[in-house]
């Protein structure tokens, strides 16, 4: 997905939240399964984000939501990875057919699926 | 580990600093890390935060030696204020030099610190006619040690082996605030296979010095904890008189 102009880098906001949280690089390194070496060359955006599964982590630590955190290091939930593998004609015709839908569109769509789930059950 | 600088041929002339004037340079870049992440209370000195998180300044890694020329450990961009460490020196590679990488990331601070404003005018803009893809001054490890480098080396010594943390450590190593001398040493310090020093991190055949190796020796436990070199920490300690002959 591409970035607002002016949008901050997934490494500049990393750095941002967890200076504000007063986490110190290598203990941050340490609570992720790192190198602190790594993790400042991802700050810097020298290095891509991490996987999808260890963005999900650096932002259950921060306390931030890890759906727009994966949103911002361009990655796809593994989840979602999974569904297209187990789907892979459905799922992203799904996709294309709701590309360009408003959010109040995605809404009905979403709560006819919910509707579709309950009475499947 | 001593480094030149190719600044001589740029006919820059550095002034002198006391060691009490480093050693406040670099207690006043650790107090900046404290107000951001609190008090320093032990070893390592997180080097990477500082360099990125305290200081304007960002860091990588690159062949230097291939660019350069050979031996070159790191380099800096004053105006791009931009740091490259030599790949050999990465500690993601090669983990056994982590406290040598540290030193050359605090010494390229150093010369930030120290030596930025006669490089730049205040603001921010280069001063001196150059070819921007060239750093500005690139570190070299060899054995003539020009004033710019030695403030460099006893800045990067300051930064990660600050006073009020090491001695507290050296206080649990050895029991006292006191310095040990060589013939207590030779006491403590195990028979030293002198094999296992004779080739440097550089590859390159030395002749060790008898009392520097179990100095060194000595001092590994205090190496680890600050994450630097055992040449390094002798050398501090050394500098803050804990060693005497």
């Amino acid at each position: 997905m591409k970035k607002a102009r002016g949008a901050k880098s997934f490494g500049a906001v990393l750095r941002e939240k967890r200076m504000a949280k007063k986490i110190t690089l290598r203990k941050f390194a340490e609570m992720i399964g790192v190198s602190a070496t790594y993790l400042s060359q991802v700050e810097q955006d020298h290095f891509a984000p991490p996987t999808a599964d260890r963005v999900t982590k650096i932002a259950e630590l921060l306390g931030e939501d890890s759906d727009e955190w994966i949103r911002l290091a361009d990655r796809v939930p593994d989840d979602v990875d999974i569904m297209v593998r187990q789907h892979p004609k459905d799922m992203p015709e799904l996709m294309r057919l709701a590309t360009g839908l408003s959010p109040e569109q995605f809404e009905v769509i979403k709560e006819q699926i919910r509707k579709m789930k309950k009475r499947g059950k | 580990m001593t480094m030149v600088v190719d600044l001589l041929a740029q006919g820059i002339e550095v002034p002198p600093l006391s060691s009490r004037q480093i050693a406040a340079e670099a207690d006043a870049v650790l107090a900046e890390y404290a107000k951001r992440f609190g008090p320093i209370m032990k070893p390592p000195i997180e080097i990477e935060d500082v360099t990125t998180s305290v200081l304007p300044l960002t860091f990588g890694f690159s062949d230097l030696q291939s660019q350069l020329g050979g031996r070159v450990h790191g380099a800096i961009w004053f105006s791009r204020r931009h740091i490259l460490i030599d790949d050999a020196l990465n500690p993601d590679r090669f983990p056994d030099l982590l406290g040598r990488y540290h030193f050359t990331l605090g010494h390229e601070i150093a010369h930030w610190q120290l030596h930025r404003f006669l490089f730049l005018d205040e603001a921010g803009h280069a001063v001196l006619y150059g070819d921007d893809e060239m750093p500005d001054v690139i570190c070299r490890k060899d054995h003539a040690r020009p004033l710019i480098e030695r403030q460099a080396d006893e800045f990067a010594g300051c930064l990660l082996m600050p006073e009020w943390l090491l001695r507290p450590a050296w206080r649990m190593l050895t029991g006292s605030d006191e310095p040990i001398c060589d013939g207590r040493l030779r006491e403590l310090v195990p028979a030293i296979e002198p094999i296992r020093f004779l080739i440097d991190a550089d590859g390159i055949e030395v002749q060790p010095d008898p009392i520097r190796l179990m100095r060194e020796v000595f001092c590994e436990s205090l190496a680890d904890q600050f994450a630097v070199s055992d040449e390094a920490m002798r050398i501090q300690l050394e500098y803050l008189g804990l060693f005497a002959e």
